[in-house]
């Protein structure tokens, strides 16, 4: 029989990690088993965006999509879906707000709003089959570049198209290529930052083992424009399924003549180069990157030079963004205009982000810029779970900023969020609700960037240390008034004279939530009150007398005999001194009798 | 490798994704219930594959779905057309199959012999 | 060579083209701290304290060249305030302690200390306890007097081309070493050549047998070295 059904299995590297690939091989078996090979097709593909409901399906014809499918489910979904057409319902998107079933993947809310550019094939072909890639008009752009198009008219579709580099800062992508292509240099370099270090981001990562042809496809083309015979793929160690895509991904466009001495026969001569990098942060920073490429110790380097005037080894070199190289092959197939008419007129086109954190759909998104934070959060990541209340959502990973509740409604573009003290970065959104504590959490990154700093400068290497330490004092319950203008000056101090990006950006959280949510670090500092009720040194577990009824189960699980009483003879006592904070008695109360309280007691 | 020839790998290629594309103007929907199974739908069914197949036909899906009580008359087919009613065949068999493919689908006039209703 | 006139906090000022906003204000009698920077060396910005104001951006003069029409103020009050916090934050991250330091009164940290009037540290000592590394048979490193300059790795790579001494670790436990990590008296690639010793600003890497108060460097050394190979 003929092939009527395509299942697409998500293997991005989280459906990976809750067992996709078990799920797969069941449904290999299964099939097999029903005589059903010839009809069926299964196709692994990359992220298909809702991580937080992995492993997940999506059949064709029909567009059904599956959501937390194990092995278990497997026979079902064959016999019933496969064989008899009926779609197994308790495996759909159940969508939480409206108890809605959704039917097909594009009806799923999740889906609704968002815009794929970037991420198209993503979760819709298979990465590791380059004809998939050219089914979907893959390196059409490249050829028609070679064939149709001179170096700079390429460059000035860019520069009209208004792409500005998806790593963060925003630098306006045709500008960059002009000012490689206008250097002299005989050789020049083309490279692609794929060393996506934020904690809670992976951007970059999806659309590697998604859609490594089309980053291929970008580089070609700019270094095309920018006369340029060699690129370098820079990834971090920790995607190894990610450069293993990568690596497939290059060998079949060398094989298939896309890569390599004679492009599409046309003469150019394009080949790449994959580095893998040892994972850290700073690495990211692009003077960095390039200190890596080189076999340096990963440090920056002061610019000026730009790398545009001397990157890898001294060559003029283009350096952008993975998401970025995703963008190019549409924007030369469908013209400048098309994609300036997407997303706002300072920042067109679509943006990537990895929403995590106190959401309900955690995962991967794509919409056009302009979009506000609030659609982002609660529209497609369907708001906070468990009823909780937003409050604050971080953006671009350990270097950003946390914008209140207030600030919900801002348009998501480069401008609007600097100006709330925050960064696009390359696009980790993180939501925090009512439990957590905005020291602490600008603690926790502020540990991160203190961490990662490479050690060359001295405002980042030691005034992070500083702020570290003094956020530490206040959380630890000995912070001082005085702390947090010692936190504030320190912050400008490092932000203005640091080196490289992530010193200027590491104060970010703490001089933003400073601002934001001065009040949380006053009631630190004076009334030893954690409002979160997260840092253990500020909170207490009391027993409410009135509640408490001697069933004896808080004080078997204490670890530290904290809990004394009889059964049957209330109320328990607490002893605060021995109590270690660890809320297991919290936790088996039956009765709500324990409770967690933060605060001097008057 | 020529443009030319990356634009013959994609003419071959993207109907191996034509399932995936999902914008077809014509649907075809076959009863696999149990009764539909037991009276023949799974062949039914490969005739339609096969035939479509061989037409080239490029915007036709094939999908199922599951019993609906008219087992006398299975299998039932459904065709739907966009912009026209839904019309069903009961009682099919691969060759009624082969004849709907090449009289309905591709040239527009229902098999008026093994219809069993029209709606919509 | 083009010639380029700018302003340097006020003064008209020619240099030109391709020098660093630094030599030209030395050149000028301007004084501009520095600790990273040494003659000889390429220039890296690690310390930050040449820190200067270019139409409202901070940047550090060792590495920014001077541009037409720049107007460069060396001593605003943010430039001066944020220098002093850096000089600060080096001394309380390592072990300053000029008393006890063979390099008490030849000591560019000390120097930079009263040149930015530096009269307390505000900010709390973090009291590294680094083992001296004393394995060579002529010198010794206390890493705790350490301020990660990096003078000696450029000297080392660039003037002797021996490339010994490198960095290790990373952040707040960042630190320089020779060879793989290895003590310094066995690092084989070592000349003893000395030049790390003349070139090390503070009482961290100093030569054996000097007491309190007596080792004298040769800062200049690296930088006549030089000077003298580019004229043969």
């Amino acid at each position: 029989m003929n092939r009527r059904l395509d299942v697409l299995v998500c293997s991005g590297a989280a459906c990976v990690s809750s067992h996709s690939a078990e799920v797969k091989s069941a449904l290999a078996c299964e099939i097999d088993a029903r005589g059903l090979s010839d009809e069926i097709r299964l196709v692994e593909t990359g992220c298909m965006g809702p991580c937080e409901l992995g492993p997940v399906l999506l059949i064709y014809p029909g567009g059904t999509f599956y959501v937390r499918v194990s092995p278990n489910d497997v026979a079902e979904i064959v016999e019933e879906h496969f064989l008899k057409g009926r779609p197994v319902r308790r495996l759909l998107w159940e969508t939480p707000e409206a108890r809605r079933i959704a039917e097909e993947k594009k009806q799923v809310p999740f889906f609704e709003k968002q815009q794929k550019i970037v991420l198209a094939n993503c979760g819709e072909i298979d990465p590791e089959n380059i004809e998939e890639f050219i089914a979907t008009g893959g390196y059409e752009a490249l050829g028609r570049a070679l064939t149709e198009k001179s170096p700079e008219e390429l460059i000035e579709t860019l520069v009209a198209s208004g792409l500005r580099g998806r790593g963060g800062a925003g630098f306006p992508t045709g500008l960059k290529w002009r000012f490689v292509a206008r250097e002299s240099g005989k050789t020049k370099v083309v490279v692609c930052n794929a060393d996506e270090g934020d904690p809670g981001a992976f951007m970059d990562r999806s659309l590697l083992e998604g859609d490594p042809h089309s980053v291929i496809e970008g580089m070609t083309i700019a270094a095309y424009a920018v006369g340029a015979n060699h690129g370098y793929v820079y990834v971090r160690a920790e995607y190894p399924l990610a450069i293993r895509r990568l690596k497939t991904a290059i060998e079949q466009a060398r094989n298939a003549g896309l890569l390599g001495l004679n492009i599409l026969e046309t003469g150019f001569a394009f080949d790449l180069e994959v580095r893998i990098g040892a994972g850290a942060f700073v690495c990211g920073e692009e003077t960095a990157l390039i200190a890596s490429i080189e076999g340096e110790r990963g440090m920056p380097r002061t610019r000026p030079p730009y790398p545009s005037t001397s990157g890898v080894f001294g060559h003029p070199t283009l350096i952008n963004n993975a998401e970025t190289w995703g963008n190019i092959r549409h924007i030369v197939l469908h013209g400048a205009q098309w994609f300036a008419a997407i997303g706002t007129p300072q920042s067109p086109g679509t943006k990537v982000f990895a929403l995590s954190g106190k959401v309900v759909n955690t995962g991967l998104v794509e919409v056009p810029m302009g979009t506000t934070l609030r659609e982002v959060i609660f529209d497609i990541g369907g708001g906070i779970p468990n009823g909780k209340a937003f409050k604050a959502v971080q953006t671009g990973g350990p270097s950003g900023g946390c914008i209140p509740a207030e600030y919900l409604d801002t348009p998501i573009d480069y401008e609007s969020l600097k100006k709330l003290g925050a960064i696009m970065g390359s696009g980790g959104i993180i939501v925090m609700d009512e439990d957590n504590c905005m020291v602490n959490i600008a603690k926790y990154f502020l540990d991160f960037t203190c961490d990662e700093s490479c050690g060359k400068c001295v405002p980042c290497r030691a005034g992070t240390r500083q702020m570290l330490d003094l956020l530490e004092k206040i959380t630890d319950g000995k912070g001082e008034t005085a702390d947090i203008d010692r936190l504030r000056s320190l912050g400008m101090m490092v932000a203005s004279t640091s080196l490289c990006g992530l010193g200027q950006s590491a104060p970010n959280p703490v001089l933003s939530t400073l601002k934001y949510f001065g009040h949380e670090y006053q009631a630190h500092i004076h009334e030893h009150r954690c409002e979160a009720k997260v840092c253990p040194s500020m909170i207490r577990f009391e027993i409410n007398p009135a509640a408490c009824r001697a069933c004896d189960k808080c004080r078997t699980v204490c670890p530290v005999t904290a809990i004394t009483g009889k059964p049957g003879t209330p109320p328990y006592q607490l002893d605060a001194q021995t109590c270690i904070r660890c809320g297991r008695c919290a936790e088996v109360c039956p009765f709500d009798a324990i409770a967690i309280n933060s605060g001097d007691l008057n | 490798m020529k443009l030319e020839e990356l634009r013959q790998i994609r003419e071959r290629a993207s109907k191996e994704l034509s399932l995936r594309k999902g914008n077809a103007r014509i649907k075809v929907v076959i009863g696999m219930g149990t009764s539909g199974i037991a009276a023949g739908a799974r062949d039914v069914m490969a005739a339609f594959l096969d035939e479509i197949s061989v037409r080239n036909l490029t915007d036709v899906v094939v999908t199922q779905t599951g019993e609906r009580g008219l087992a006398s008359s299975e299998p039932v087919v459904d065709v739907l057309i966009t912009g026209e009613p839904k019309v069903s065949y009961g009682q099919m068999t691969a060759d009624k199959a082969r004849r709907v493919v090449v009289e309905h689908l591709v040239n527009g006039n229902a098999v008026t012999d093994f219809v069993i209703e029209v709606r919509g | 060579m083009e010639t380029i006139r700018l302003k340097i906090d006020g003064r008209e000022i020619t240099a030109q083209a391709g020098q660093t906003i630094l030599e030209v204000a030395k050149e000028n009698g301007i004084n501009i701290p520095t600790l990273c920077h040494l003659d000889g060396v390429e220039d890296v910005g690690a310390c930050r304290l040449c820190i200067v104001d270019v139409h409202g951006q901070l940047v550090t003069s060792c590495t920014t060249k001077v541009g037409a029409d720049m107007d460069v103020q060396t001593q605003t009050a943010p430039v001066k305030e944020y220098r002093r916090m850096i000089l600060e934050l080096l001394f309380a991250e390592g072990s300053h302690v000029c008393s006890f330091c063979v390099s008490n009164g030849g000591c560019e940290l000390q120097d930079l200390a009263c040149d930015l009037e530096m009269h307390s540290v505000r900010v709390p000592y973090s009291f590294p306890r680094n083992r001296i590394d004393a394995t060579h048979p002529q010198f010794l490193i206390d890493r705790d007097r350490c301020v990660l300059c990096g003078r000696c790795v450029r000297v080392c790579a660039q003037v002797e081309g021996a490339h010994t001494w490198g960095f290790a670790e990373r952040g707040s436990t960042a630190r320089v070493i020779t060879d793989l990590a290895v003590d310094w008296g066995q690092a084989e690639s070592c000349t003893s050549c000395g030049k790390c010793v003349e070139s090390c600003p503070t009482g961290a890497i100093v030569r054996k047998g000097a007491s309190n108060a007596e080792m004298r460097k040769k800062a200049d050394l690296v930088g006549r070295l030089t000077e003298r190979r580019e004229h043969e």
